[in-house]
């Protein structure tokens, strides 16, 4: 068992790592943008950036699936298109961090555009 | 490897168009963590209280690298064997720091909030007190 847990290449884990903090940075992102919209009086913004935190979570699922269970099969060359199977996954991880990135610009920008509107009509 | 088994358009949309994606979705990360670290560098200035607004403008800064290395390598191995591996190491090492910069940025600016809040709240009982005896 341990044997196999040594041949697990560490560098992917660092990025899962990452990405799991990062979406979690991205929990705290929503739970303060709430906080905020609550202080102004107004909500419904702070969801953009919780759904950003998820699609975060389902790009490192999908990127850790490619790696550590697609990747070995694809290197070994046994199942032809295993290769085209590892770049589809990881595509659809990187447009689930595009969407992500862009709900979570939406929902700042939403904040910025509000916060600057009510300070301006005061 | 990936170049050799896999058609020109494919690898145009899962390498190169993957890449480019990957380093615009971090630029938009960069400009909502941004936007989120000038709110909390406003509310340092007004009230005076740490808020680590800086953590919002560098932490995104490690999903950057960590695109520019995808751009870097999908164009092609820069060096080979202990080289290529320390690139990568480093990438992905930027964006764990990177990550845990922004989650500690949050944490921050959020228990500022809190800390203001509670603040208020003892402010307007302090303040409500003293209306009653007068």
């Amino acid at each position: 068992m341990f044997e196999t847990l040594k041949e697990i290449p560490r560098e992917p884990l660092v990025y899962e790592a990452g990405g799991i903090i990062f979406a979690s940075a991205l929990l705290g992102f929503s739970h303060t943008l709430r906080y905020l919209l609550r202080t102004i009086g107004r909500g419904g913004l702070w969801i953009l950036p919780l759904l950003g935190a998820f699609l975060v979570l389902t790009a490192v699922v999908l990127h850790g699936y490619a790696y550590y269970i697609l990747m070995p099969t694809a290197a070994v060359g046994e199942v032809p298109g295993m290769l085209m199977e590892v770049y589809r996954y990881r595509f659809i991880a990187l447009l689930a961090m595009l969407l992500a990135s862009l709900l979570t610009l939406s929902g700042a920008l939403g904040f910025w555009l509000l916060l600057n509107g009510s300070r301006t009509k005061a | 490897m990936g170049a050799t088994t896999i058609s020109n358009t494919d690898y145009f949309i899962y390498v190169v168009a993957m890449n480019y994606l990957t380093i615009f979705s971090g630029v938009l990360f960069l400009l909502a963590f941004i936007l989120l670290g000038l709110v909390a560098q406003r509310i340092q200035r007004v009230f005076g209280i740490r808020t680590s607004w800086p953590l919002f403008f560098i932490g995104p800064v490690g999903a950057l690298v960590y695109s520019v290395y995808t751009i870097v390598h999908g164009s092609g191995p820069t060096a080979s064997g202990e080289a290529l591996a320390l690139e990568r190491w480093l990438a992905y090492g930027f964006f764990l720091v990177g990550s845990m910069a922004c989650w500690w940025g949050v944490r921050s600016f959020f228990g500022a909030l809190r800390f203001l809040e509670a603040e208020g709240l003892r402010a307007r009982e302090k303040h409500s007190g003293v209306s009653n005896r007068v």
